[in-house]
């Protein structure tokens, strides 16, 4: 405010009263001005006129004193000189001659009567006989040529044009008066005719001043000065536009309001800087972090970072928004006590008018839950892709075995097939030599002699016989399956059954032209076993080696240890090939169905044997050569019998 | 002479004493008889274009459907199941042969 001019603080502020300063100060500078240059022209005609009549009362002299001075009377002249000079304004006349002699010197004293004066003598005249005259000091002095036939002498007239000066000086106040008068009326009339225009501009500043409260209103459209009208209609214009402007505002504003609302209410939002400081948190994001509005305004925005993201990350969505793009991802955050945040975030830049971003408002939903159950569901899912492949694992293992037990039953299906096929070969067979022998004794009985009768009655006999083991068998083994057989089981002398049975096939093995030998390792040797299944083993075995042995012998060995009891059958007949040998103790399993029949095998011995030695938890094996031998030999555990073999 | 007017029967059978059997009837009805084990003679007999005329009649313990299919492989004439009566036997060899 000092630094203002002077004249600037000195000056009115109100318009009106500047007006006012400013027409009085012109007045004021204009009307002395023009009352001087006025007062001085009409100063100028009264100093004119007075020369004038100076010069005509000089004139008037000269003629008059021509012969005043050619007769030098002197008198004449003083009387006509004191006559002279009571005109008004005549301060002194002299006469003189040509050569400066002073004929007459009247001098006019204000306030008393023209006096002659004699102290001067003599007076220098100008050089040529021509009017000439001086101003000095408001006196006016006129030299007049006295000229008769030739120059005579001059006329010296001071003429005061104080008088003069005072009718100019008389002019110029009357002027300024005039002129302040005048001026008086033209303020009076300026005031009139700017009282109403500048009271309305003044209303229009005021209003204008105001324009942020008036918006909507108006101020009444004076017409008084076209300017003033142009304003005020301006000032209305901008009025209702201001009024429209706020409308519209107060309607983004509020729609805007509604939108932030909606926003706060669904989202957790924020505004950062563009160096990430938060400048803006709802209270969702409050909420959900669990800091306080302080402890995040002016922070970092990485106050709420968790370690899952990597560098390059955040380095990608930096880069997004800091060339004005949106970003979309998916956030893991870290909550002020360390729960995770799992948010679906938005990032929209805000960019200033040179293009960069000055504000990143990121808007983001909380997706924990769902993450939660996406991570479960994926951990369910990877267990069900476990269980299902564990499933299809087991399918696949169960579809091995079905396969298994498929081909197992087939393989079953077929024996029992070959079972039936055999059982009813092996009927058949002995039946057929029974019912052909029968009907040849029945239609022949007259021609055949004695002796043939006899053999085929001997045939018969035999065949009914095999028919009768091969049923017995059948039985036994059936019996053995469905674990109905009575087992006997008494205290037996092994060594005595081994002996008896080689006894008992003895002669059968004499007349085939084989030996057969007993290798024993002790005397005694007492067990609980059934002693007829026991027979039946050794008698299965023994004939068998029997059947297929042509030549050489058979060796019956038993070897005993504190564990087990071994018997073993060895022949040197036709062994059995390699790739039959696991079928050997199957039902009917033929290594050569000829053969079999040849030698009258039900095809269930073996069985039979396997069976019996399984039931006493022992086991039956065959190891052979083809064409060179087989051994059968069976093995008994001990475990049950071994006080008695002590 | 009159020997080799007859005709000649074959019998093959593994089992002796069905073998014997037929040889009996066989020679009974005044047929000359030949022997042998093993069946796999009437294979040889079908594969000689020579042997086309002769007669073959399966003689089956199996009596399955399977069974006769087997017969079937070998072209017999006919076959009987076991046990069959040595008079049906004959009446059927005498109806191949007339």
């Amino acid at each position: 405010m000092t630094s203002q001019p002077l004249f600037k603080r000195l000056l009115p502020r109100r318009l009106d009263r500047q007006v006012m300063l400013l027409v009085t100060l012109l007045l004021c500078l204009v009307i002395p001005f023009f009352a001087s240059l006025e007062a001085g022209k009409s100063a100028k005609r009264v100093v004119d006129s007075a020369t004038r009549q100076a010069r005509a009362l000089a004139e008037n002299i000269a003629v008059t004193s021509i012969a005043h001075i050619i007769t030098l009377d002197f008198s004449s002249s003083d009387q006509l000189l004191l006559r002279t000079a009571r005109f008004p304004g005549v301060v002194e006349i002299q006469v003189i001659d040509l050569e400066g002699r002073i004929i007459t010197d009247v001098i006019n004293k204000p306030d008393s009567e023209p006096q002659l004066r004699y102290e001067l003598i003599r007076l220098q005249p100008p050089a040529k006989p021509i009017l000439r005259q001086t101003e000095k000091v408001g006196l006016l002095t006129i030299w007049q040529p006295v000229i008769g036939a030739s120059l005579v002498g001059w006329v010296r007239l001071t003429y005061s044009l104080a008088e003069a000066e005072s009718i100019a000086q008389q002019y110029f106040y009357d002027y300024m008066l005039d002129g302040a008068i005048m001026a008086l009326m033209l303020m009076v009339l300026i005031l009139l005719v700017m009282r109403r225009p500048l009271r309305m501009l003044r209303e229009a500043a005021i209003f204008a001043a105001d324009l942020k409260n008036k918006s909507g209103m108006h101020i009444p459209v004076d017409s008084s000065a076209i300017e003033i009208e142009q304003l005020d209609r301006a000032l209305n214009e901008a009025a209702t536009n201001l009024f429209e402007q706020e409308t519209t505002i107060k309607r983004a504003l509020k729609a805007l309001n509604t939108q932030k609302l909606a926003l706060d209410e669904h989202s957790i939002v924020s505004i950062t800087d563009v160096d990430g400081n938060i400048t803006y948190a709802n209270q969702k994001f409050i909420a959900a972090t669990g800091f306080s509005s302080e402890e995040l305004l002016g922070k970092k925005h990485n106050i709420v970072k968790s370690d899952f993201h990597s560098e390059a990350f955040f380095g990608e969505m930096w880069s997004t928004i800091a060339t004005g793009n949106i970003w979309h991802g998916e956030i893991l955050n870290r909550s002020k006590d360390g729960r995770a945040l799992w948010v679906s975030t938005t990032i929209v830049p805000f960019m200033d008018e040179l293009g960069k971003p000055y504000e990143y408002v990121a808007i983001r939903t909380d997706i924990t839950e769902q993450k939660q159950i996406e991570q479960e569901l994926e951990e369910k899912a990877y267990i069900l892709k476990q269980m299902s492949d564990n499933l299809e694992e087991l399918v696949k293992q169960r579809t091995s075995e079905l396969e298994a037990a498929n081909r197992q039953l087939q393989h079953l299906n077929k024996i029992k097939s070959d079972f039936v096929s055999v059982v009813s070969h092996e009927l058949r067979t002995p039946l057929t030599s029974i019912k052909s022998f029968t009907e040849i004794l029945k239609d022949d009985i007259e021609v055949l002699d004695i002796n043939t009768q006899r053999r085929f009655l001997s045939i018969i006999n035999d065949e009914s016989d095999r028919l009768g083991r091969l049923i017995n068998d059948l039985l036994d083994l059936q019996k053995m399956d469905a674990g109905k057989t009575v087992w006997k089981d008494e205290q037996i002398n092994l060594v005595d059954v081994l002996k008896k049975s080689v006894e008992f096939f003895s002669p059968a093995y004499r007349e085939k032209g084989l030996q057969l030998h007993l290798n024993l390792d002790r005397d005694e040797c007492l067990l609980d076993l059934d002693a007829d299944r026991i027979r039946q083993l050794l008698t299965n075995l023994l004939s068998n080696a029997l059947k297929f042995t042509e030549h050489g012998g058979v060796t019956m060995t038993m070897m005993t240890t504190l564990a087990e009891i071994t018997v073993a059958v060895t022949d040197s007949g036709l062994g059995i090939p390699a790739d039959e040998i696991d079928k050997v103790f199957e039902s009917f399993h033929q290594v050569d169905s000829s053969e079999t029949r040849k030698t009258g095998g039900s095809g269930l011995g073996l069985t039979i044997c396997k069976e019996i030695v399984e039931h006493y938890g022992g086991s039956i094996g065959v190891v052979s050569t083809l064409g060179e031998g087989s051994c059968f030999s069976f093995v008994l555990p001990l475990t049950k019998h071994w006080e008695r073999l002590n | 002479m009159s020997g080799s007017s007859k005709p000649i029967v074959l019998i093959c059978e593994d089992e002796s004493h069905i073998r014997a059997s037929i040889c009996y009837v066989v020679k009974k009805a005044g047929y000359n008889c030949e022997q042998a084990s093993d069946g796999e003679v009437c294979v040889r007999l079908r594969s000689e274009p020579a042997f086309a005329e002769i007669k073959i009649i399966i003689l089956t313990a199996y009596g399955q459907a399977v069974d006769e299919l087997k017969t079937r492989e070998v072209s017999a004439n006919c076959f009987i199941v076991k046990p069959f009566s040595p008079r049906f036997f004959m009446d059927t060899l005498a109806e191949l042969l007339s």
